[in-house]
């Protein structure tokens, strides 16, 4: 198997719906794909003991991040036929009802892509040195949890 | 020689020690950082974190090759 390069996948910002459009048609050329399994990760109005999360500041080890994010790469071109896989997760401020986390996996037949996805963002969830800080509308905030 | 520790912290961290990213001498092991920091900062005592040595979580203590880059990483919330 080839090796691959270690990939940046943080952008500044939220995700644009523009850039997702984009992406998918990026691949339409790719003519023995079949299937794309896409996630997006919206920042959620959350209501914590009254008050709103107005926005989600994330941060990350870089680094680290982005070789643990490689060996999740490896690990689900070991185990899943995909054509090809992309992450992009926000790094800064995003707004609550903003895309902050994008995956998009492809493959000739729907399973391997749809199965896939699932299990990369559950791995970008757990694994990824990433942290998100809620921003509340009266400039409190709360370190968010995973679940 | 007295071995040299780079510690790097995040999130909820970063809030308890002050600093982002110090130098600490002298110390020669997980176990001992962890220690020397709690003791320097108690507030760490209550919270939960992961070690990260030369970027891979630990799941035990391990001895620090000089010039190691230690990170304290609180709980995971990307995604």
């Amino acid at each position: 198997m080839e090796t691959r390069k270690v990939k940046n996948i943080f952008v500044q910002g939220s995700i644009s719906s523009a850039f997702i459009g984009d992406s998918i048609q990026k691949h339409s050329r790719k003519t023995d794909i079949g299937a794309h399994s896409i996630f997006l990760g919206q920042v959620r109005k959350d209501v914590i003991d009254g008050k709103q999360v107005e926005a989600i500041e994330y941060s990350t080890y870089e680094e680290m991040a982005l070789e643990q994010m490689h060996k999740i790469r490896e690990d689900i071109f070991q185990n899943y036929e995909l054509t090809c896989m992309h992450v992009y997760h926000s790094i800064g401020i995003v707004k609550a009802g903003e895309i902050s986390l994008f995956v998009f996996t492809s493959s000739i037949h729907r399973n391997a892509a749809v199965d896939a996805c699932k299990e990369v963002v559950e791995r970008i969830k757990k694994e990824l040195p990433v942290w998100g800080k809620e921003l509340f509308e009266d400039a409190s905030y709360q370190w968010k949890q995973n679940n | 020689m007295m071995k040299q520790i780079n510690v790097l912290t995040f999130g909820a961290i970063t809030e308890i020690t002050g600093s982002k990213n110090f130098l600490i001498e002298g110390i020669d092991s997980t176990e001992s950082l962890v220690h020397l920091l709690e003791e320097k900062y108690p507030r760490l005592k209550g919270v939960q974190y992961a070690i990260a040595v030369n970027k891979e979580v630990i799941q035990q203590h391990t001895i620090l090759n000089n010039d190691a880059t230690v990170a304290i990483l609180p709980p995971f919330s990307g995604g």
